[in-house]
């Protein structure tokens, strides 16, 4: 018998919660639609399924390792989203910024940053 | 210390939010996208593309984008059918009546599952006595009649156990009989049953 790997985890260490809880105040239906769609990649990769080789229009690669999650099925929604970093060796999914299309560019740039400083810690 | 790690997303979308609430909200949202989840899943676990399941279903790409982030309220049942043969994926719908008896939907199962035999059994005439299929399905029939009969045995000892009871009651918790007499479980049920 295979012994069985791990369950896949999220980890908020690296979030700022002002910054969530600021967008959760304000953007209250797709706060919930983005961690609805979090909940939706982690099945995958429960399921076997690696970043970056599915296609799912709300996951999108943004260099780097860094992905953003979109929010979807929400009337007249502010295009919002997620900044992640799925971390494969240890199965840790990494929640790093959130944000809505206006300031990405920055968003990108913060993920990255901290996406950077994760890598030397992963083994 | 907060905690960091998270086994759902929904407890993590609370905590950032630091509002409770957060956790059914983000609930919520996953159980209206159920039969979505449950399409996009099986597309990826096929390993098929948007482009291929358009094809399939002879739409634009971008129609299957938008089917697979909708929720399950903007899914067209025509939609759904065709993705699902675009999946070669069956699709059976169940109405499953809480209301029926229990017997009544047992009985239901058990046609059902007479059907998926019976189809077995063509495919074995159809491949012939030699094959290793037939083999596999001859197989596959002793163990679905095992397991049917350790769950059948199983419960028919939970059943026994209740008639049991109800034929040897603690005299103790009995009222006086008053009024006209009627039977309990024990004394109308067959014989054979209760001495079981």
């Amino acid at each position: 018998m295979t012994q069985e790997q791990s369950d896949w985890q999220i980890n908020t260490a690296h979030a700022s919660p002002g910054r969530f809880k600021k967008f959760a105040g304000k953007h209250a239906r797709e706060y919930a639609s983005l961690f609805a769609n979090l909940d939706k990649i982690m099945g995958l990769l429960a399921a076997g399924q690696k970043p970056g080789s599915f296609q799912v229009g709300f996951f999108r690669s943004e260099r780097e390792g860094v992905y953003r999650i979109g929010q979807t099925g929400v009337p007249s929604a502010k295009e919002s989203r997620l900044y992640v970093y799925p971390d494969e060796q240890n199965r840790i999914m990494y929640v790093l910024n959130i944000g809505t299309k206006e300031g990405q560019a920055e968003d990108i740039n913060e993920a990255h940053r901290t996406a950077r400083s994760l890598k030397p810690t992963i083994q | 210390m907060k905690t960091t790690n998270f086994g759902s997303a929904a407890e993590a979308a609370a905590l950032l939010a630091d509002d409770p609430s957060m956790a059914a909200k983000v609930q919520q949202q996953i159980a209206h996208n159920a039969l979505v989840t449950a399409l996009l899943t099986m597309r990826i676990g096929k390993g098929l593309t948007q482009e291929m399941v358009a094809q399939s279903m002879g739409c634009d790409p971008s129609k299957v984008s938008r089917l697979e982030s909708g929720n399950d309220r903007q899914l067209k049942w025509l939609d759904i059918l065709a993705y699902a043969k675009a999946l070669r994926v069956d699709m059976s719908v169940t109405f499953d009546d809480s209301g029926l008896p229990a017997a009544e939907r047992i009985k239901q199962c058990v046609f059902r599952i007479d059907d998926d035999l019976k189809k077995l059994a063509a495919l074995a005439q159809k491949v012939g006595g030699d094959d290793q299929i037939t083999r596999e399905i001859d197989r596959f029939y002793k163990q679905v009649l095992f397991n049917f009969l350790v769950r059948f045995k199983q419960n028919s000892e939970k059943l026994s156990d209740v008639i049991r009871i109800s034929a040897q009651p603690p005299q103790a918790c009995l009222p006086e009989p008053s009024g006209p007499h009627h039977p309990t479980l024990a004394e109308s049920a067959p014989t054979e049953t209760t001495r079981c």
